[in-house]
């Protein structure tokens, strides 16, 4: 329903994502990455938020102008801190549509009601974030943004939040650094890498068979209970200007890297890798 | 502190407003004979050099300078703050253009563009009004401009545009609320030297003029007697002062008040 074509998007004159390509398609889409590859920069690009410099963002098969019927089929859910500070929850939830009724959609994502009256400091951090999905929900979107909805939270209140994403029958592209979730709540995903996307596929493949050396660092990054920490490596991470952005901290470069690699078919993943196939 | 704040303002307020029973002398009645009379039981703040009641002048002089504190700050607030909202969230080239008009009222310095302006006008109080208001507007709407572009990036005001909330309706909801707390600290710590701005243009003879009773005008009139006597520029500075102390007082309480973080659940 939403697709990126070719997207180039920037921050003044500093792009921050390079000709993406990528679309959400129905069974959740997951788009994983650190901190700084771009997967916010692309969630504001899919929200009409922010405009590419290049290529473009088709909804329906159409370029993306008419934001007002856009706006009521694709919502975002922020962070529990993505509520204005001032204005009470239930004011929040009602401000798309101020004549439905509050109280049902509080309900429906497990809040009291009695909270409509609060400000969102006086909620815990698991009660903002049913906030934010409710006033995401009171639109009847078709589509949800939902951008590491779940980071700010400790592990049991993740587990209930999860829980409740996973139960609703919308639409929805998922933003976050955490694999757990990510394979959870979608069926394909997309792994990005300095602004770029250097692996996609079915979620639960991507995820047990990595193609590309980047997704396979993520994947063993993951702490396990009883094992030993991932190994720091004492610096700060580095991303190549040219060629493979990725090169400098890859265990497999080779003279070849030095070129940036284009996104090939591999069954049904792409992967952007000189050496994928030897993974 | 903050309740002694508003309890000053107050005080210097209603002494103000109460001026006409309150004060034991009128505040233009010269004496020759009284001229400079230190502090007495008769005249508690002694007189001026004109004979006149320094007390009563005080507390007349307090409408003058406090109704130019309140319109030059209250105008300057709406006029910068309006533009200031509009070129930080719209951003671009709304920005671009506001900011540069700005910057041309900043170029220039306060105290000149106000005599320059109070030159074209007739001296009068109002001529004061405007004169400083013209080159006050422009320190709100930088502020104003420099907070509401940040508040414009924050996740709230982003979900309401992806409501499809109209941007004027964000701005009025959204970002004048949390931005205004910068402002309302800026206007309570200005409001001393708006005082002090119009006794200078007085002095200059470009704003109220004798016999009218203004503090500032008092000073400036005073400071030369300042080491033979005292009490002349003494009272109407202790007046400028304190109402200073206690709009500032009121700033950080407003600051405070309008911090939701600190409101408890009922």
């Amino acid at each position: 329903m939403l697709k990126a074509e070719n997207v180039t998007l920037a921050y003044g004159r500093t792009p921050v994502v390079h000709d993406v390509t990528l679309e959400i398609t129905p069974g959740g889409v997951g788009l994983i990455g650190e901190s700084g590859s771009g997967k916010t920069t692309l969630a504001r690009a899919f929200l009409g938020l922010l405009k590419p410099v290049k290529g473009v963002i088709l909804y329906g098969g159409r370029p993306l102008t008419d934001l007002r019927a856009f706006r009521r089929e694709v919502q975002p859910v922020f962070q529990a801190e993505s509520l204005d500070p001032r204005m009470r929850v239930g004011r929040s939830i009602a401000e798309a549509r101020p004549a439905m009724p509050v109280a049902s959609l509080m309900e429906a994502v497990g809040l009291d009601p009695a909270l409509a009256g609060r400000r969102p400091h006086e909620l815990s951090g698991g009660q903002r974030q049913r906030v934010v999905i409710a006033r995401a929900l009171a639109v009847e979107p078709r589509l949800l943004i939902l951008d590491e909805p779940t980071s700010a939270l400790d592990v049991t209140v993740q587990a209930r939040i999860l829980e409740l994403l996973a139960g609703l029958e919308t639409e929805r592209l998922l933003i976050t650094h955490n694999l757990a979730v990510v394979s959870r709540l979608c069926r394909t995903s997309h792994v990005l890498f300095a602004g770029r996307v250097v692996e996609s596929g079915p979620t639960a493949e991507l995820l047990a068979r990595p193609m590309h050396p980047y997704t396979r660092a993520l994947r063993e990054a993951v702490p396990e209970l009883g094992g030993s920490p991932p190994a720091a490596t004492g610096a700060e991470p580095v991303t190549a200007a040219t060629g493979c952005a990725y090169r400098l901290r890859c265990p497999l470069a080779v003279p070849a890297c030095e070129e940036r690699p284009e996104p090939v078919a591999i069954g049904d993943r792409r992967v952007a890798c000189h050496r994928a196939t030897e993974l | 502190m903050r309740r002694l704040g508003a309890f000053l303002l107050a005080l210097i307020v209603l002494a103000s407003l109460a001026a006409p029973w309150l004060a034991p002398y009128p505040e233009d009645a010269v004496d020759p004979l009284s001229s400079l009379l230190p502090p007495s039981p008769e005249h508690w703040f002694g007189t001026d050099q004109a004979g006149r009641d320094i007390f009563s002048r005080v507390l007349y002089g307090g409408q003058t300078s406090l109704l130019i504190a309140i319109a030059v700050l209250g105008s300057s607030a709406l006029v910068g703050v309006a533009l200031g909202m509009t070129a930080g969230y719209a951003g671009g080239w709304l920005r671009d253009v506001i900011m540069r008009v700005t910057d041309i009222f900043l170029a220039f310095p306060a105290l000149l563009l106000s005599v320059a302006l109070a030159v074209v006008l007739d001296p009068t109080v109002t001529t004061v009004i405007v004169a400083i208001a013209a080159t006050w507007w422009p320190w709100y709407a930088r502020l104003s401009m420099s907070v509401a572009a940040s508040v414009s990036t924050r996740p709230y005001v982003d979900a309401a545009r992806c409501l499809g909330v109209p941007a004027p309706l964000i701005v009025v909801r959204h970002v004048l609320p949390n931005s205004l707390t910068p402002v309302l600290v800026q206007l309570s710590l200005d409001a001393g030297g708006v005082i002090l701005t119009a006794a200078a243009l007085s002095y200059l003879g470009l704003g109220a003029q004798d016999p009218i009773a203004e503090w500032g005008l008092m000073v400036e009139q005073g400071q030369s007697l300042i080491s033979t006597n005292w009490w002349v520029v003494t009272f109407p500075g202790l007046a400028i002062v304190l109402t200073a102390f206690a709009f500032n007082v009121l700033g950080e309480g407003l600051r405070n008040a309008l911090d939701p973080r600190r409101t408890v659940i009922k």
